[in-house]
C-alpha cells in the first residue's frame, strides 16, 4: 500500500447512497483515509445534485441504484454541470452492462461495493490522478464491445452486428446456406433468419439486392 | 098490274046486267107492241086465245030460274048450274065441297065425283084457310061476298071474280055457299095493259109538247095551237101573221129553206130537225114533220108543221156522240198502249228467258186474274222437280212455303201492293226430297189500265248455300267465343263437333292429337251412333295400337285411306257400332304453328253425305281446334306459371306486395294478409295508412313515393306499429315499369322483430361481454402489474433492504479483518465473508431473476443484451443479440412487457429447443417495435400448445400472449421442424416520459 500523502487540501467528496447502513460503511472507511474529507452525504440522486452544486466536491462517490435519480443518471448530470468533478460508481451489480453505462456517464471508475474496503482508496487515488478504476474482478468481464446499435449516425452497414455483416459478405460471395452454416459452426436456419433479418434491416427485397448492396459496400468483390 | 085507279072506275055490278068489256086473254106473254101512231086514245093491244071461261052476258038471275018445284027447280037449278060457263061450287062451312060444277071440276082437274066431299084444302091448301074464312062469314051472317083472288088452280095461278051466295035451306037457315067464279086473269091483264095504254095516253095528252102550226111558203103563220103559244111564250095573236124564220138558229136556216124547198106532191112531207129559240130564249132542238098542201097544179098553197121538242133527244144524242167518240178514241189508245205492252212483254218474256239463263234463278209469273202461276223450268229444278211435274198454280208456291216464313211472304207481298216498297222476301221452299231449302223470292206487281193490281212477276234464287255459308259462319263466329272458354281439349273438340252436328251431321267422329316426343296418338274423342244415341268411346291404349306419326308441314301432311274390303292394319280395332260402317267419311288435319298436331274427322252412315263446302267446314273446324288447342295449352302452361307464381307467393314466409303509384295495393299475398289479419279483399285499391293507422305507416308510405321518385331499388329497414306492437321488416322495395308508363311498387318484406330484438339482446350481452372482457383486461393487466410491481418490491427489497445489509455487513467485517489481529479470528471472519459473499450473490440473483434492475435502470436494449449474453448456461446454445436504434427510453410497460417475452422464450429455448443458437433481434418497423427471438432447435406447434390440457400448468405461452396484448401489441410464432422456431412480437413504440422525475 503506497502510503498516502498528504497534500496542502483534502480531497473532497460527496457520498450518495440510499442504503444507511452501507453508506455508513462506506463513510466509516472514508475517514479512515488520509487527505480525504466527505463533505456531503445524500441518499438519493437528486439530493446529490443539489448538494454538489451547494459544496462543490471534487469527488462523488455514487451508488447506482438510488431512488429519484439513479446513479448513473446523476452522474452524466453531474459531469454536465461540474465538468471538474469526478465521479466514481459504487454497485452492486456486477453487470458489464452497467460498467459500461456508468464510463458512458462519465465515471471516472467503477467499483463493487463488495471489495468497497479492499479497493476504495486505490479508486480514489487512482481517480484523484485523472485515471479510471475498475474493480480488477470485472475487469475480465467487461470487454470494451463497440457502441451500442442505437447511434442513428452509423451508416446501415455499420449498425449491423459482426456476425450479421459476416453472413452478408458470404452471401454476396454466392455462398449456400449450407455453406455459411458450415462455416460459421451455426444452423442453416439460423443463417436463413439473419438472412431475413438482414433483408428487413437493410429494406431489401431480394438476395441479388441484398448482393448489390454488399457490393456497393465494399464488402464483397464481384467475382470474376 | 099497272095502275088501279082508272080500272076502278070501270066497275062491274053485281046481279046487274054488265058487259065485259074486254076480252079475256091469257094472264103471261102478253106482248105489247110499240106504239107508232101518235093519235091519242086508241090502245090497241094484241090478244090471244082465251084459255078457259068465254063470255058471259045477261044477268044470274036469268041464268038461274028461280026454285019453283022441288025436282024441277032443282034440276033446272043442276042443269043451269052444269051448263054454265063459269065454275060454280058450293061449300059448307068447313070448306068441304058439296056441289061442283063441269068447269068447276076441269078447273080442278078431277071429275067431279072425285071433288064432292072433300076439302077445298084437299086441292089447293094454300087458298083454303083463306077461302074458309070467308065461307063462314057468309054462312054465319047470311051476307053476300065479292072477291078477286088470285088462285093457285093445279093448272096455274089464275085471277077469278067470285060472287059468294048464301044458300037457305027450307027454313030460313043458310047452310051453305054458293060460290059462282068469273076467270078475270085475262080482264086483268087486259085491264093492266089498258091502264098502261091510258097512262102512255095520258103521259102523251099529259105531256103535249107538239107544236101545231100552218103557215104561207114565206114562212108566215096562219096558225099556231095551244101548245106553240105556250112554247113562245106568246099569245096566238103575237104568232100568228108573223114570220117563223125570225125564231129559228140563224145557222139552220139555210137548211130548212132547202129541205123545204124539196117538198112536191110526190113527196109531200119532210121531216127538219133544226133549232128554235123559245119564249124563253132558250134554243132549242126541234124536229118538225111539214106536209105540204099543194094544189092541183102542184103548187104549194101552205104548210103545215108538227113540231115536237127534241132537244133532250139531240142532247142525249150528242152526248151519246161524244161518248162514242170518246170510246173510240179511248179505245184507240188503248188498243195502241195495249199493242205497246204486248210488244213489251213480249220483250220482257224474252229478257225473262235470257236473265233466266244467266241468273240461274227460277222465274214466276202469277196472273192474279186468271188464279195460274207459271214456273220456269229452273224454278222447278231449284226444288228438286222436272219441268212438266208441278202444276202451274199459286199454291205451287204457297203449299210449299214454309209456315214460318208464310207470315213474311204475306206482309211483303202486301206491302208491295199497297204502297209499291220492293217485294223482296227470303224464304224456304220444301224441295221434292222433303227438306227445305233457302230462296230469295224477288218480284214485281203489273197492274191494267185501273191501276188494279193483275199480275206478279218475279225470280227465286237458290240462296240455299249462302244460307249455309251465314250459318257456317254464324255457327264459327258462336264456336270462335265459346273455344275461348274452354279449358280441356276434349271440351274444345265436344264444342267443335257440335257445330259439324249443326251445319253437316255426322253419326261418329274420332278427333286425335299427336303428343310430344314422340308422337304418339293420343285419342281426344272418339263417338259412334249405337242404337240413335251418340256414344263416346274410352281409347284403349292397350289394344290399340300407337301410331307413331310424324309430325310433317303442313303442305306435306297426306291421309292414307282404308279401300272397301282390305282389312285394318294389324292391332288397329275398330270402336263403336260395328254393325254399321261409316260410308262417308271427312278428314281434315289439325294444325297448330304449320305443323299437323292432329287430326279432325267426322262420319256418316249415308252415301255422298258431304261436298267440297262441308269439307271446308270440317277444314275450318280443325283450324279453330287447333287454335284453341294452341290456347289451352299456353293457357295451361300460363296458368302452371300462375299457379307456380301463386304458389310460391303464398307460401313465401314474407310479405310480398305490388302497389301503385298512390300507395294502393294492387296484389297482396298470403302472409302478408295473415300476419296483419285483415281480409284480403280489403287490401285490394287501399293504401297501407288506410289499412294500418300509424304514423310508421304513413312514414313508410312516404318512403316508397321517394324511391318511386328515384326510380332506383332499395333494401331497408323499416317499422310499423300495428295494433299496439312495433314489428320491424327489412323490406326490399323496387319500382316496377309497365309498359304503358305507369311505375307499380314492388316489394317484399321479411319481418325481423324477432331477429332485431335477438340482434338487441346479443348488442347487450356483447355490451356486457365486452364490458366484461375490459374487466378482465383490466384485472389481467392489474394483475400483471401488481405481479411486476410485486416482484418489483420484492426485488428492490431483496436488493435494497437484503443485499444492501449485507454488503455492510461485508464492509464492516471486511474493515473488522483488516483490523484483526487474532488469526483465528480472520480466518472465521474471512470465513464468514466468503459466506457473506455467496448470500449476496444469491440474494442478487434471485433479485434479478426477479426483476431484472438491468431493465429498470439501463433499459430494454442493455436488459436484452444481459438476457442474451448471460443467462445462459454452459453447454447451452449461443445466443447472440443484435439492437435497433431507439432514441429513448420505451414506457415502462412496453419495456417489461418485451422483457418478459424475450425472457420466457430464451426459457423455452433452454428447455425444449435443442438448439444450439438463438437469435434476439430487436428492430423498428415504423411505428412498432419488433421483437424476434429466433432458434435453430426442434420446433414445436404453438397452437397445439396453446390448446394443450397442459397449457395451463405452463402458463409461459399464454403469458406471451397476454402481455402482449395488453400493451396492445401482436405475437406470431412460427415454428416448424424444418426452420426453427420464430416468435415475433410486435410492440407499440411509446415513449417514456422525458422526465423520470429528474430536476
Amino acid at each position: 500500500m503506497v502510503p498516502f500523502e498528504m497534500s496542502t487540501t483534502p480531497l473532497r467528496i460527496l457520498l450518495a447512497d440510499d442504503h444507511v447502513l452501507v453508506r455508513a460503511g462506506i463513510r466509516t472507511l472514508l475517514d479512515q483515509l488520509p487527505g480525504v474529507t466527505v463533505v456531503a452525504e445524500a441518499s438519493d440522486g437528486r439530493e446529490a445534485l443539489q448538494l454538489a452544486a451547494k459544496n462543490q466536491p471534487d469527488l462523488a462517490i455514487l451508488d447506482v441504484a438510488m431512488p429519484v435519480l439513479n446513479g448513473l443518471e446523476a452522474t452524466t448530470r453531474l459531469r454536465q454541470q461540474f465538468p471538474s468533478l469526478r465521479v466514481l460508481v459504487l454497485s452492486m451489480h456486477a453487470n458489464e452492462e452497467y460498467v459500461q453505462q456508468a464510463f458512458r456517464a462519465g465515471a471516472a471508475g467503477y467499483l463493487l461495493k463488495k471489495s468497497a474496503v479492499a479497493e476504495l482508496e486505490a479508486a480514489i487515488r487512482a481517480v484523484e490522478s485523472g485515471k479510471t478504476y475498475l474493480s480488477p474482478s470485472l475487469v475480465q468481464r467487461v470487454s470494451l464491445k463497440p457502441g451500442p446499435a442505437g447511434d442513428q449516425t452509423k451508416s446501415p452497414l455499420e449498425r449491423l452486428t459482426s456476425r450479421q455483416r459476416e453472413i452478408l459478405q458470404m452471401i454476396a460471395e454466392s455462398r449456400t446456406t449450407k455453406e455459411i452454416a458450415a462455416e460459421l459452426g451455426v444452423s442453416a436456419k439460423t443463417v436463413e433468419f439473419h438472412r431475413a433479418e438482414l433483408m428487413k434491416r437493410l429494406n431489401l427485397r431480394d438476395i441479388p439486392a441484398l448482393v448489390r448492396f454488399a457490393m456497393q459496400s465494399g464488402l464483397a468483390h464481384p467475382e470474376g | 098490274m099497272g095502275k088501279t085507279g082508272l080500272a076502278a072506275s070501270i066497275c062491274y055490278p053485281v046481279g046487274a046486267n054488265f058487259k065485259f068489256f074486254v076480252a079475256t086473254r091469257r094472264p103471261a106473254a102478253v106482248k105489247k107492241t110499240k106504239q107508232t101512231d101518235k093519235r091519242p086514245g086508241k090502245t090497241i093491244a094484241r090478244t090471244q086465245r082465251p084459255r078457259s071461261g068465254g063470255l058471259a052476258t045477261g044477268s044470274i038471275s036469268d041464268a038461274i030460274p028461280a026454285p019453283a018445284g022441288p025436282a024441277s027447280d032443282d034440276a033446272r037449278y043442276r042443269l043451269l048450274f052444269e051448263s054454265a060457263s063459269n065454275p060454280i061450287a058450293v061449300f059448307d062451312r068447313n070448306g068441304v065441297f058439296l056441289m061442283i060444277n063441269q068447269v068447276g071440276a076441269l078447273n080442278m082437274g078431277r071429275p067431279a065425283s072425285e071433288i064432292i066431299g072433300r076439302s077445298l084444302g084437299d086441292f089447293i091448301p094454300e087458298f083454303f084457310e083463306f077461302s074458309v074464312e070467308r065461307y063462314r062469314r057468309v054462312i054465319d051472317h047470311g051476307e053476300s061476298l065479292q072477291t078477286e083472288d088470285c088462285v093457285p088452280l093445279p093448272g096455274g095461278a089464275r085471277w077469278f071474280w067470285s060472287a059468294m051466295e048464301p044458300v037457305r035451306d027450307l027454313h030460313g037457315k043458310v047452310y051453305c055457299v054458293q060460290v059462282i067464279s068469273y076467270d078475270i086473269t085475262e080482264r086483268k091483264a087486259a085491264q093492266a095493259a089498258l091502264r098502261e095504254s091510258e097512262e102512255q095516253y095520258r103521259a102523251v095528252v099529259e105531256d103535249q109538247t107538239e107544236i101545231i102550226t100552218r103557215f104561207l111558203p114565206d114562212g108566215t103563220l096562219t096558225f099556231a095551237n095551244e101548245v106553240c103559244c105556250r112554247f113562245f111564250r106568246k099569245p096566238a095573236a103575237e104568232i100568228v101573221g108573223f114570220k117563223w124564220q125570225p125564231n129559228a138558229e140563224p145557222e139552220d136556216l139555210p137548211m130548212i129553206e132547202a129541205k123545204l124547198a124539196t117538198l112536191s106532191p110526190a113527196n109531200p112531207v119532210v121531216t127538219i130537225e133544226n133549232r128554235i129559240y123559245n119564249g124563253a130564249g132558250e134554243l132549242r132542238w126541234m124536229q118538225f114533220v111539214n106536209r105540204g098542201f099543194f094544189d092541183e097544179s102542184g103548187s104549194l098553197q101552205y104548210l103545215q108543221s108538227v113540231g115536237r121538242d127534241i132537244t133532250e133527244r139531240k142532247n142525249v144524242e150528242q152526248a151519246l156522240r161524244d161518248l162514242l167518240e170518246n170510246l173510240e178514241q179511248r179505245a184507240q189508245e188503248r188498243a195502241s198502249a195495249l199493242e205497246a205492252s204486248d210488244t213489251a212483254l213480249r220483250v220482257n218474256v224474252d229478257r225473262l228467258r235470257l236473265v233466266e239463263q244467266a241468273t240461274h234463278d227460277g222465274i214466276w209469273d202469277w196472273d192474279m186474274v186468271a188464279g195460274v202461276e207459271y214456273h220456269s223450268t229452273r224454278w222447278k229444278e231449284i226444288l228438286g222437280f222436272g219441268p212438266d211435274e208441278l202444276p202451274n198454280v199459286p199454291a205451287t208456291f204457297f203449299d210449299r212455303l214454309h209456315p214460318e216464313d208464310r207470315p213474311e211472304v204475306d206482309r211483303v207481298r202486301v206491302a208491295h201492293l199497297e204502297n209499291g216498297s220492293p217485294y223482296e222476301v227470303e224464304a224456304r221452299l220444301r224441295h221434292k226430297l222433303g227438306h227445305y231449302c233457302w230462296i230469295l223470292s224477288r218480284g214485281q206487281a203489273v197492274r191494267d189500265i185501273t191501276g188494279r193490281v193483275v199480275r206478279m212477276v218475279g225470280s227465286i234464287t237458290d240462296i240455299s248455300e249462302r244460307k249455309q255459308a251465314e250459318r257456317r259462319i254464324r255457327a264459327l263466329s258462336e264456336l270462335g267465343r265459346k273455344l275461348n272458354s274452354t279449358r280441356s281439349h276434349r271440351e274444345a273438340a265436344l264444342c267443335a263437333l257440335d257445330v259439324a252436328q249443326e251445319l253437316l251431321g255426322w253419326d261418329a267422329c274420332v278427333v286425335e292429337l299427336y303428343a310430344p316426343p314422340n308422337n304418339e296418338v293420343v285419342s281426344v274423342i272418339l263417338m259412334d251412333t249405337v242404337n240413335g244415341h251418340k256414344q263416346e268411346f274410352p281409347f284403349d291404349k292397350e289394344r290399340q295400337q300407337s301410331r307413331k306419326v310424324v309430325a310433317v308441314p303442313l303442305a306435306e301432311a297426306r291421309l292414307v285411306l282404308r279401300k272397301p274390303g282390305e282389312a285394318a292394319e294389324a292391332g288397329l280395332r275398330t270402336f263403336g257400332d260395328t254393325a254399321r260402317r261409316s260410308t262417308s267419311l271427312l278428314f281434315a288435319p289439325i294444325c297448330s304453328k304449320n305443323q299437323v298436331i292432329g287430326m279432325f274427322s267426322i262420319q256418316s252412315y249415308a252415301f255422298n253425305a258431304y261436298n267440297e263446302s262441308a269439307r271446308e267446314t270440317v277444314q275450318m273446324l280443325a283450324d279453330y281446334c287447333g287454335g284453341a288447342f294452341e290456347r289451352i295449352l299456353t293457357q295451361a302452361a300460363l296458368a302452371d306459371s300462375e299457379a307456380r307464381f301463386a304458389a310460391f307467393m303464398n307460401f313465401l314466409p314474407a310479405a310480398a306486395y305490388i302497389k301503385d303509384a298512390e300507395g294502393r295495393h294492387l296484389f297482396v299475398n298470403r302472409h302478408l294478409v295473415e300476419s296483419v289479419g285483415l281480409a284480403p279483399e280489403s287490401w285490394l285499391g287501399r293504401r297501407l295508412s288506410e289499412m294500418i293507422p300509424s304514423n310508421t305507416a304513413a312514414t313508410a308510405e312516404l318512403n316508397d313515393r321517394k324511391l318511386l321518385a328515384s326510380g332506383k331499388p332499395q333494401v331497408y329497414e323499416e317499422q310499423l306499429v300495428e295494433r299496439g306492437k312495433a314489428r320491424t321488416y327489412l323490406s326490399s322495395k323496387f319500382p316496377i315499369p309497365q309498359a304503358d308508363g305507369a311505375t307499380l311498387l314492388g316489394g317484399v318484406s321479411f319481418e325481423i322483430t324477432e331477429r332485431r330484438e335477438a340482434e338487441h339482446e346479443r348488442e347487450i350481452l356483447l355490451a356486457q361481454v365486452q364490458s366484461a372482457r375490459n374487466r378482465l383486461e383490466q384485472l389481467s393487466r392489474r394483475l400483471l402489474e401488481v405481479q411486476e410491481s410485486e416482484r418489483r418490491r420484492l426485488a428492490r427489497d431483496l436488493h435494497d433492504q437484503v443485499g444492501q445489509a449485507l454488503t455492510a455487513i461485508q464492509i464492516k467485517l471486511q474493515t473488522a479483518s483488516r483490523n484483526a489481529i487474532l488469526k483465528n479470528v480472520r480466518t472465521n471472519v474471512v470465513a464468514s465473508l466468503g459466506m457473506l459473499d455467496e448470500l449476496v450473490q444469491l440474494t442478487q440473483n434471485i433479485s434479478l431473476n426477479l426483476r431484472p434492475s438491468i431493465l429498470d435502470d439501463l433499459g430494454l436494449e442493455t436488459a436484452l443484451r444481459w438476457l442474451t449474453e448471460h443467462q445462459v448456461a454452459e453447454g447451452g446454445p449461443r445466443g447472440e443479440f443484435q439492437p435497433a436504434p431507439l432514441e429513448s427510453r420505451l414506457q415502462p410497460e412496453i419495456e417489461t412487457a418485451c422483457f418478459r417475452v424475450a425472457q420466457e422464450a430464451i426459457t423455452n429455448i433452454l428447455r425444449h429447443a435443442r438448439a444450439s443458437e438463438f437469435i434476439v433481434s430487436l428492430r423498428r418497423d415504423g411505428e412498432l417495435l419488433g421483437l424476434f427471438i429466433h432458434d435453430d432447435g426442434v420446433g414445436f406447434d404453438p397452437q397445439a400448445r396453446l390448446k394443450s390440457p397442459e397449457r395451463f400448468k405452463d402458463l409461459g405461452l399464454l403469458g406471451m400472449e397476454e402481455r402482449v396484448a395488453l400493451v396492445g401489441g401482436r405475437l406470431e410464432i412460427e415454428s416448424s421442424a424444418h426452420t426453427g422456431t420464430t416468435v415475433n412480437a410486435w410492440f407499440p413504440v411509446k415513449w417514456c416520459a422525458p422526465n423520470d422525475g429528474s430536476i
